[in-house]
């Protein structure tokens, strides 16, 4: 291979000047003549039927244009997701919710909803709506939900179970437990998450005389979002245009059909356009979370430490409508059996709805849930079998030439070993290992390693498009459909067109995340789109630089097999010095020869290419106050090919503070009535810049045959090591072992007392 | 629906501004909805989370918590008002060059912040940047690139490129 010219290089984002001179369009930041502006009332109860709803008085109120209840919402059932587009995932998808519903099922359920001239009028009309509620019984948490006797959520699902279990089974589980030497189980909690992107949820929605409506809105998923609302309205797809403004940050938050429905009702409603912008505090309390989990593990090794049995029950809190709730269960099934070889197991996940907001998509999709419990497990057995912690991971995980027993997809690239090897180097594993320090604060180091996905196969039909035309000045227009969130894909891409065209990155101009101009795309979501769209596109340049090829080869009358592309220049074989600047045979292409050219590419990956990473941590304990301190983080991934270094070890080093927030605060919680007591920036501890511990980011970069370049996705691992990893230091450092989340001081001093109580004696 | 609005002047962007406001505006509001400057954000609307941070008599404030009738005959520096002449500060520059943003919509908030610090303190520690940006939260990137950035333009700053 030449050397490459753009990609591996850490070019600067392409939007970057427009970001940080503020000549960005968020959702936040549009305005259109006319446009009102849109609240929603919410239900104050858990679980309630909904009687009348008087909007007279609302509706009398100056300045208010439309508002919309039940009596406006389409007697349609949906699902906020669609998991999948084909009809076959369709088939089998849970419709649970509506736009408004005859039964609100969790606390800020939204019932009606006003547009006005001004927020403030919307906000005051709502206090005037008058609604009858009969409240019902709730059910506050998956425990509860699964009592006998429990009320039910929804009438139709007895139990409040969502459909069937999700079930994957191998080998022979009784026997694999015969085999082992030791038998550990556990029971393990991961709380619900928020992911709080920055800039909230928003959107316009503006009607045309046709019928046809246009909806900006801040999301992952923009064509999903047109399918999802095409079924709503009742109009085909091609009658909704999705357009993505400049969009504030999405962790899966914006990964579902949320706000758009009751916008494009409003501004139907009013004909006029209307922007419905989400607040905090609807933010917190309103918006999806990451799904609470209860699982209950057990596994089975030899004394050498080879696994022999894995049992897991997963219980996931999918709050008051089902949406990501089975998909998550699924892909969840793939962190349970994927990472590590074990011949016998078995993973049962039931997707509980409870009288909580709705769980959703967030980043560390499927693994939170189930990699802290096994990534805590792998340690107690590895110490139970007088092991290195490394040494049963080195000796379980997965190689290149296995199939990953969910999925049957044989792994093509695995840098793991070198991951936990620099990983381990740099952190200063061994000297540190049995290092706890003296008095009341020790020291530890603890690690976990991930494996995850890019992008959904085999659950999801994966595909992306892309479009490319030339211009005559030889830059190109790359239309994409892909979502680019703040994680940086235009540019990533850009620089995959220049690699292939040998321009520069700059003189590819990207539009991304529009449904009328471009092509299809799934969204932004598994860490697929550098896997996936990154491919379609690669393939889409190589047709334009065929074609430019042609044109070449006529221009130099040279044959087309001889012509070398180099350096943004185009020669015949050994005579460089005739070299013609791409540009120039654009321009020729154009002017001259009258052709437009253009390239377009539907890619589909033959598998999900896993990433692998291993983060270690270095931190101390206060064994009197049980505050944790993180001092100090390496984190070694696997990522392919880094197609855009800087943006990789920025995906890595925000998704390591985001899994220190997880690990260690975050949790949304709620009061017993179903009322989230935290649901605000002040009470909610996201982390800010202080107190944070050095982070060392380690790109390991196995060329990955099914990607473009050999890059694989990045964007979800890097959340989920922290909680394993800080709870494993823990224990290293003290002894003590906790298997909830979040790491609170109050759990760290639990545990201690618990050890003690155990016999372990005292530390000092 | 007219609410009642009172006149106040105010300096933005070295730009003398004559505006009616809703006397229970805040300066975010008379920012971002009366003279479209949308580089100040909202964000918590509880004073913490900073997205909203202009400079205000060269001091970094939260603009969501002061009101727009405070800022009466005052100056205000928005993100807006940085770049001169299509030349970007060095701070944005850094910010670019260092991939010190993501989803940028915290980074002018958190650019204000540091060049409040940087004319108090030329060349500040990590630590105590890390410190100045308290009221300031990103969610992407991990704050690293950010220290980074702003260390980057503190030396371009000091060699005379302000």
């Amino acid at each position: 291979m030449t050397e490459l010219q753009a990609v591996g290089k850490s070019v600067a984002r392409l939007e970057g000047r427009a970001k940080v001179t503020a000549a960005t369009q968020y959702g936040v930041d549009l305005k259109f003549p006319g446009m009102l502006y849109a609240r929603i009332l919410r239900s104050p109860y858990a679980h309630a039927r909904v009687g009348r709803i008087d909007t007279s008085a609302a509706s009398a109120m100056p300045g208010v244009r439309a508002i919309v209840t039940i009596d406006d919402s389409p007697d349609v059932s949906y699902n906020a997701v669609y998991s999948g587009l084909s009809d076959k995932f369709v088939k089998h998808l849970v419709q649970d919710q509506h736009v408004f519903d005859e039964v609100v099922r969790y606390v800020g359920e939204p019932v009606a909803a006003v547009a006005a001239d001004d927020p403030l009028i919307a906000e005051r009309a709502l206090e005037l709506i008058e609604v009858d509620y009969d409240p019902m019984p709730d059910v506050l948490s998956a425990e509860a939900a699964l009592a006998p006797g429990a009320p039910l959520v929804h009438a139709g699902s007895p139990g409040n179970v969502v459909g069937r279990p999700i079930v994957f089974q191998m080998g022979d589980l009784d026997q694999g437990f015969a085999e082992a030497d030791l038998v550990l189980e556990e029971r393990y909690t991961t709380p619900r998450h928020q992911g709080i992107p920055m800039e909230p949820h928003v959107c316009v929605a503006s009607w045309d005389p046709q019928g046809k409506v246009t909806i900006w809105t801040s999301t992952q998923i923009p064509f999903r979002v047109r399918f999802v609302l095409a079924r709503i309205l009742g109009i085909p797809e091609g009658r909704i245009r999705i357009i993505m403004p400049e969009v504030g940050g999405g962790f899966g938050a914006k990964q579902e059909v949320s706000i758009e429905p009751i916008c494009a009702l409003l501004a139907k409603k009013a004909g006029r356009p209307v922007k419905l912008e989400l607040n905090r505090s609807e933010e917190f309390a309103c918006t999806t979370t990451r799904h609470g989990a209860i699982m209950d593990l057990r596994m089975g090794a030899k004394k050498d430490g080879t696994l022999t049995a894995m049992d897991g029950q997963l219980i996931l809190d999918t709050g008051a409508y089902v949406a990501h709730g089975l998909g998550v269960a699924t892909l969840a099934s793939i962190s349970f059996t994927g990472i590590y070889r074990c011949p016998n197991l078995r993973y049962q996940a039931r997707v509980v709805y409870t009288n909580l907001p709705i769980s959703g998509a967030l980043r560390g999709f499927g693994q939170f849930q189930v990699l802290f419990p096994i990534e805590s497990h792998m340690d107690m057995l590895a110490e139970k079998l007088g092991m290195d912690p490394l040494d049963i991971r080195l000796k379980n995980h997965i190689q290149v030439g296995e199939p990953d027993p969910r999925t049957r997809f044989i792994i093509e690239s695995c840098g793991l070993d070198e991951c936990i090897e620099e990983g381990a180097r740099r952190i200063g594993w061994k000297e540190k290992r049995n290092d706890h320090g003296e008095g009341t604060v020790r020291r530890g180091v603890g690690m976990s390693c991930i494996m995850d996905v890019s992008g959904a196969k085999p659950f999801l039909p994966e595909q992306s498009a892309a479009m490319i035309k030339c211009n005559e000045d030889g830059s190109v227009a790359l239309l994409t459909g892909v979502a680019d969130t703040g994680q940086g894909i235009r540019t990533t891409l850009a620089q995959i067109v220049a690699e292939e065209l040998g321009i520069d990155t700059e003189q590819v101009h990207v539009t991304a995340g529009d449904t009328e101009i471009t092509p299809f795309d799934l969204g932004n979501y598994a860490s697929r789109t550098t896997y996936v769209a990154g491919m379609a596109v690669r393939k889409a340049a190589q047709e334009v630089k065929n074609k430019l090829s042609e044109i070449a080869s006529e221009m130099m009358e040279a044959r087309l097999e001889d012509l070398v592309w180099e350096k943004g220049g185009i020669y015949p074989k050994g005579a460089p010095q005739k070299a013609v600047p791409v540009t120039q045979v654009a321009r020729y292409a154009q002017h001259t020869k009258a052709v437009s050219v253009m390239g377009s590419a539907t890619h589909t990956p033959p598998h999900n290419a896993p990433g692998f990473q291993a983060h270690f941590v270095d931190i101390e304990v206060d064994t009197e106050t049980g505050r944790v301190k993180v001092l100090r983080v390496v984190a070694a991934n696997d990522v392919g090919k880094a197609i855009n270094p800087q943006d990789c070890e920025g995906q890595i080093e925000g998704g390591v503070i985001q899994g220190i927030g997880f690990a260690m605060g975050e949790e949304l919680r709620f009061d017993e009535s179903g009322h989230p007591i935290n649901a605000r920036f002040s009470e909610y501890e996201v982390p800010g810049p202080d107190g944070l511990p050095e982070i060392e980011t380690v790109l390991v970069e196995p060329i990955e045959p099914s990607g473009a370049y050999g890059a694989k996705g990045i964007g979800d691992i890097v959340v989920t090591s922290m909680a394993p990893a800080i709870a494993n230091a823990i224990y290293n450092a003290t002894g003590a072992r906790i298997r909830h989340l979040p790491l609170t001081p109050e759990r760290v001093l639990e545990a201690l007392d618990e050890n003690r109580r155990a016999g372990a004696g005292d530390l000092s | 629906m007219r609410r009642k609005r009172v006149p106040i002047s105010l300096v933005v962007n070295g730009e003398e501004v004559f505006v009616d406001i809703e006397p229970r505006q805040t300066l975010l509001e008379l920012l971002r909805d009366e003279l479209d400057l949308t580089g100040a954000r909202r964000g918590c609307e509880e004073n913490f989370c900073g997205a909203c941070t202009v400079m205000l008599d060269g001091v970094a404030v939260h603009s969501c918590s002061v009101l727009a009738l405070q800022a009466q005959g005052r100056k205000v520096t928005t993100i807006e008002g940085l770049a001169t002449n299509g030349q970007l500060h060095p701070l944005q520059e850094a910010f670019v060059e260092h991939g010190a943003l993501q989803c940028g919509y915290c980074s002018p908030g958190i650019i204000l912040s540091a060049l409040a610090l940087l004319s108090e303190e030329p060349r500040p520690t990590e630590e105590k940047i890390r410190d100045s940006l308290v009221g300031n939260t990103c969610r992407c990137t991990g704050y690293v690139k950010i220290v980074q950035a702003i260390q980057s333009a503190a030396v371009k700053m000091e060699g005379g490129a302000l």
